[in-house]
């Protein structure tokens, strides 16, 4: 199967006046159809740069450096028009955010604004009428699990609680029938049980459109819960990549093997949970060879010199000259 | 929050059309005198010339020089102008072209003002620097004196009054505009509009400019005050709307030479002038109020409940 999205060496960089701020430096990812992707990372790793570059809206001073290929359906979005653009946002790749409250319009009823999606992903030539398109708004809330829609579509967005206002964000999503759905940490602002039905909803959602899932998250529960494939980005790269199986139980980059002793288990003590020590380095100047490396307890020689490429080990792939040096060892034992 | 709160107490207080604007403004005090006042003004402007059919002064053009000057009798109750014409008569035909020229011009202003500030606040760029640097210009110039260089260029007419008095007003509705743009345009909500797939026109009309005419509404009650006075001044100079139609700032100008022998010619008219003004800013003060969420907290207080 070829996959929906693949994301090649994808570099967007920020200029700005202290400098170029290079948000991805080398991304490389791929989605199939259907599946989900969990993009993990801290804070300022690229994860949400590297989605929004998708649909090409990283916004004022940015750019998508050339040499950089995001194919989606056999077309290269990353020199794709903006033309051409306006067909794929919405109709083949929707995104839904991070805070549903602010995302929608305060102006409008919630019905209103899913029927303007509707509308505007209406086939070209093919015109919906107002109230057709009131009606689809309605039956796509009642999808996404809203309790009389017909009510619920008079509402403000103000008068929404923030679970029911990212079921909304969903149903806008969905307006287009999209293959691919971004979705931008979209339970961080969601207390824990409403983040459970939401993730809940967006299986099933899957399932029953065949759409797939490119999530972005620096929740483990999140991931453990949606994810079939892992991406760990880590300084504008991805260091480590696979089935979430795989990835988890044997992580092979000392980055992902950090970052999940990082996370809290419930009956740990304080002792048992570990800081990665220093921090995240500036997208001003990445550190040269491995970016990890400085903070890096297994760091040799070679990993501050030369970036280490992303290699096949074991089931999944890593970017690290400690994998890579192992599995020449086992390869000259063979030999 | 405390907004809220207030809210809660206030269902009780007056549960009658709180959430519309209209019931709002009755509620705020000086909204609910420039409604009334302004009331008054639009029944006369859109009745005026049915209520004065049985005078011959309703024709603007007669003239009696015998009834001429005549003080405020009972046959005519604010007396009788310098060609003998009814003066009561001529203010309430008069009604109509004050409002008319005070909201028309206004209403250009916006159809010129709005969409340039929110094109130039929403692309930036070149367009924004050539639309901020021509505001600068309109803006640099007095408005009274702006108006009167541009009647003497276009002629004098109602038409031309209008254009020149709007000109004055335009460029405070794109400072407006421009301003509340560059912060919506900024929310989330017209970044996840794109998202779906709205192009970049569509979320700016459709999206950011919706959410920035909370201020425009505030402020033209307020510009429609300022136009009418300077109208009423390029009237008075005999540069706004010519004779004999009964347009009060004319009319107040053609009075001048009796301001000792007959002052009523003068009052009644310039108080006419004041009522039209003090409506339109009263209105003004009432909406600021109801859009602005901390006055109206005071604004909502709910009466103190007898133990």
């Amino acid at each position: 199967m070829s996959p929906l999205l693949e994301i090649r060496n994808l570099r967007t960089y920020f200029r700005t006046t202290a400098g170029v701020y290079r948000a991805a430096d080398g991304v490389d990812l791929s989605l199939d159809p259907g599946r989900t992707l969990c993009l993990v990372g801290e804070s300022g790793s690229g994860k949400s740069v590297t989605a929004l570059s998708v649909m090409r809206l990283v916004g004022v001073g940015g750019s998508i450096e050339p040499g950089s290929k995001i194919l989606f359906g056999g077309r290269n979005l990353a020199c794709a028009s903006e033309a051409e653009m306006l067909k794929i946002r919405g109709h083949e790749i929707a995104m839904i955010f991070q805070e549903p409250s602010t995302s929608l319009d305060p102006v409008y009823t919630v019905g209103y604004q899913i029927a303007e999606a509707v509308r505007a992903q209406a086939k070209p030539g093919q015109k919906v009428t107002r109230k057709a398109a009131l009606q689809r708004a309605a039956e796509l809330m009642r999808l996404v699990g809203i309790a009389e829609p017909q009510q619920r579509a008079c509402d403000y967005p103000h008068q929404m609680s923030g679970g029911m206002l990212q079921r909304v964000m969903i149903a806008i999503a969905l307006a287009g029938n999209p293959r691919l759905l971004i979705a931008d940490e979209p339970t961080t602002a969601l207390d824990a049980t409403i983040q459970a039905q939401i993730l809940e909803l967006l299986k099933e959602l899957q399932v029953k459109f065949g759409m797939a899932i490119l999530m972005i998250t620096h929740n483990f529960g999140v991931v453990a819960e949606m994810a079939d494939d892992v991406a760990v980005m880590y300084a504008g790269r991805v260091v480590e990549r696979g089935s979430a199986a795989s990835v988890f139980t044997a992580p092979q980059h000392p980055y992902t093997q950090a970052l999940l002793r990082s996370v809290p288990v419930l009956g740990m003590t304080i002792e048992d949970l570990h800081a990665i020590p220093g921090s995240v380095p500036s997208p001003l100047g990445w550190p040269a060879g491995c970016r990890f490396a400085p903070r890096c307890q297994h760091a040799f020689e070679r990993c501050r010199l030369e970036q280490p490429p992303l290699t096949a080990a074991g089931t999944q792939e890593s970017a690290c000259w400690l994998t890579i040096r192992s599995l020449d060892k086992a390869r000259e034992v063979q030999h | 929050m405390t907004d809220i709160v207030l809210d809660a107490a206030d269902l009780t207080a007056a549960p009658v059309a709180r959430d519309r604007v209209l019931g709002r403004l009755w509620r705020h005090r000086s909204g609910r005198v420039g409604l009334v006042l302004l009331a008054v003004y639009l029944i006369v402007a859109v009745f005026g010339p049915l209520m004065v059919l049985w005078s011959p002064s309703s024709d603007v053009a007669y003239q009696n020089l015998f009834q001429a000057l005549k003080g405020p009798s009972a046959q005519h109750l604010l007396g009788t102008d310098q060609l003998g014409r009814d003066e009561m008569v001529r203010l309430i035909l008069g009604a109509r072209y004050t409002l008319l020229i005070g909201v028309g011009a206004v209403a250009l202003g916006l159809v010129v003002g709005v969409p340039l500030g929110a094109v130039s606040g929403f692309y930036r760029g070149w367009i924004d620097l050539v639309v901020q640097r021509i505001v600068d210009i309109v803006l640099a110039f007095p408005n009274f004196l702006l108006a009167l260089a541009l009647v003497a260029v276009l002629g004098p007419g109602l038409r031309n009054v209008i254009i020149a008095v709007s000109l004055a007003s335009f460029p405070r509705f794109v400072r407006l505009v421009r301003a509340s743009v560059l912060s919506v345009r900024e929310r989330p909500f017209a970044e996840a509009a794109r998202a779906v797939g709205v192009s970049r026109a569509g979320v700016l009309w459709r999206y950011v400019v919706p959410n920035c005419m909370a201020p425009v509404f505030v402020q033209v009650p307020l510009e429609v005050g300022s136009a009418i006075l300077t109208a009423a001044g390029l009237g008075f100079l005999g540069l706004g709307v010519q004779q004999p139609t009964p347009e009060w700032g004319a009319m107040l100008g053609q009075a001048q030479n009796y301001i000792f022998s007959q002052s009523y010619l003068v009052t009644f008219p310039g108080l006419c002038i004041l009522g039209a003004i003090l409506a339109f800013n009263l209105l003004g003060d009432g909406l600021r109020d109801v859009f602005d969420p901390r006055v109206r907290a005071v604004v909502r207080r709910p009466k103190r409940q007898a133990t």
